[in-house]
């Protein structure tokens, strides 16, 4: 698809006006209601005390104080970026791979095409679950293979650091297909000419790749990474069911510290966490948009 | 692509798909077995196929179709109710706005369509944790916590930013020729948006649809927040309540995985389709 229809200037008619507002106007109510004015009185919240009792006055910058002289909130948000940049490009990397693979004329293409789209569609609780039953070495199907290397013993669950692994291997086995498919759909329009050039000139696989596709691609690489990227920022059903955020708060990501604040009932400091969050991927994703992005639409 | 027939890379592009067609078949396929497995043959070490190497029974579906059946249907039909009328309701009102974006001109002081558009999309940034807090307290004021509609209208606009984008998209690769001699001819604007635009985008709508529904199917977290009770609790509230205990029942776990699964994958192979026939190209290059 292509941009060359151009929106129309002026309009058709008198009644244009009235139609215009008519067609985006129960968006923007939707909008408006369920997202805008929530977000505003989350702001409310985070500047109250505001617990189980209700609304119990204003404490101002209170609940981030609170919130930010704990170290709990810098370990979630690291927790979180660990995710964000380890499983984004892992997932970046497989996915491109599978794609450059899928571009080949191969048999049952569509199989594999169908097959890869499936862990993208599945539950992410019930992903947690069966990553934990895949990587329980012990009784899990990898059970002999492991047992071999004797691995059956891998505490994943008892380690910070397996314990994150594992949360990015699932992570990983549900997204990649996401960028498989987009990155697909954007080699399959990508003109031939270049590469015929390329090839009467005598260019190796690796130098098409490195020299033309890879550049190439670099628009769609960049949009695909940042809508994960912003996906990855909202982490919690993977760490809620594969570790409840343990051992300890290894794995915890901000928005599970969030749900068990809330737990405790206290909705300012919920609220206030909430914006700390928001607060952290827009600056990561302007950041990235400014640099990465800025750079690649100059380049091009 | 240019292709140059050569034996080795070819075994190794089929060795590689293979390798991850095994990454993605060997979960699945362990979550199929060990929804007929006895719990001792569970905790027995690895068993892979039912009558070789451990005998099958269908003791875990009889648990949750008969003897469940009450709460395991009341969740099931939730899940189904919340996931299409929010879905309807999503692609209805996304459609309009998108179309509105695709086809007239807005200016608002400096803002235009293109602002307007990424005013939508740039909701995506936005963590559920922010917005649902309020949700929850407006929820209960208007009594429509816990209930269907409340997380039919929730997820309607939690999905409509991606809804929007992808229509807009879809409506501008339409020729806007034919609208307009139905226009000239005395047709409404509504009328030339229903009668030959939509049924022009029918794919991308049908498409738009099935996202948007798996998107509604699979949430979780907004769920937990704005449900509570049988009267709205959606199926992967049911999956991930099964960390009992006494420990995880992996048996019965694999039978609800199945089950919420199963949908969703023949959506998988309807939607690949749609995807290969170039839905998302230019949504994603924009």
């Amino acid at each position: 698809m292509s941009q060359h229809v151009k929106p129309k200037k002026g309009g058709f008619s008198s009644s244009e006006t009235r139609s215009k507002i008519f067609f985006l106007a129960p968006a923007l109510f939707l909008v408006f209601v369920l997202s805008i004015f929530p977000t505003i009185a989350s702001l409310f919240l985070a500047i109250s005390r505001y617990g189980p009792a209700g609304f119990g006055g204003f404490v101002w910058l209170g609940n981030f104080i609170d919130v930010l002289g704990n170290r709990h909130i810098w370990e979630t948000l690291g927790t979180t970026l660990i995710y964000v940049v380890c499983g984004v490009s892992l997932q970046y990397l497989l996915g491109f791979g599978l794609a450059l693979l899928l571009t080949q004329k191969l048999r049952f293409r569509r199989f594999f095409r169908v097959l890869f789209l499936i862990p993208m569609m599945i539950t992410p609780v019930a992903v947690a679950y069966i990553m934990r039953m895949v990587f329980d070495f012990r009784i899990g199907p990898l059970a002999p293979i492991m047992g071999i290397f004797g691995l059956q013993d891998v505490p994943w669950l008892g380690n910070g650091t397996l314990a994150k692994i594992l949360i990015i291997l699932g992570d990983t086995w549900q997204w990649t297909p996401f960028i498989l498919i987009v990155m697909l759909a954007g080699l399959e329009t990508l003109p031939h000419e270049p590469y015929e050039a390329a090839v009467v000139d005598g260019a190796t696989p690796w130098e098409l790749f490195w020299h033309i596709t890879f550049p190439m691609m670099l628009p769609v690489s960049s949009t695909v990474i940042l809508i994960r990227m912003v996906e990855a920022f909202k982490i919690v059903d993977m760490p809620i069911v594969l570790t409840g955020g343990g051992p300890g708060v290894a794995t915890e990501s901000t928005t599970l510290f969030a749900y068990s604040t809330w737990r405790s009932f206290n909705l300012g400091q919920v609220s206030a966490i909430g914006y700390i969050l928001l607060f952290t991927v827009t600056l990561v994703t302007t950041l990235y948009v400014n640099t990465v992005r800025r750079r690649i639409a100059g380049g091009m | 692509m240019l292709e140059r027939r050569n034996p080795v890379k070819t075994f190794f592009s089929y060795l590689a798909l293979v390798i991850w067609s095994s990454v993605v078949l060997v979960p699945l396929l362990w979550t199929l077995t060990t929804a007929f497995k006895n719990p001792i043959d569970v905790y027995r070490g690895p068993k892979y196929i039912p009558g070789i190497d451990f005998q099958g029974t269908f003791d875990n579906w009889k648990y949750f179709l008969i003897d469940q059946w009450q709460f395991f249907s009341a969740q099931y039909f939730n899940s189904i109710t919340v996931a299409i009328f929010s879905s309807l309701l999503c692609i209805a009102i996304g459609s309009l706005a998108a179309y509105g974006l695709a086809r007239f001109s807005y200016q608002y002081g400096k803002i235009q369509n293109k602002d307007i558009a990424f005013w939508f999309i740039s909701q995506k940034i936005l963590p559920p944790v922010v917005v649902v807090i309020p949700l929850y307290v407006m929820f209960q004021w208007l009594h429509i916590h816990d209930t269907r509609f409340g997380l039919i209208i929730a997820y309607a606009a939690f999905n409509l930013p991606f809804a929007v984008w992808l229509m807009r998209d879809y409506f501008l690769g339409i020729p806007s020729e034919l609208e307009e001699s139905a226009l000239i001819d005395g047709c409404s604007r509504i009328q030339a948006f229903v009668r030959i635009t939509l049924p022009l985008s029918a794919p991308g709508l049908v498409a738009t649809f099935l996202f948007v529904l798996v998107f509604a199917w699979n949430e979780y977290i907004v769920a937990l927040f704005l449900t509570q009770t049988l009267a709205s609790q959606t199926m992967p509230i049911l999956v991930a309540g099964q960390n009992a205990q006494r420990g995880p029942q992996w048996w019965g776990i694999s039978v609800l995985t199945l089950v919420t699964i199963a949908p969703v994958t023949v959506i998988a192979v309807i939607l690949e389709r749609y995807i290969s026939k170039g839905l998302l190209v230019g949504a994603v290059k924009g």
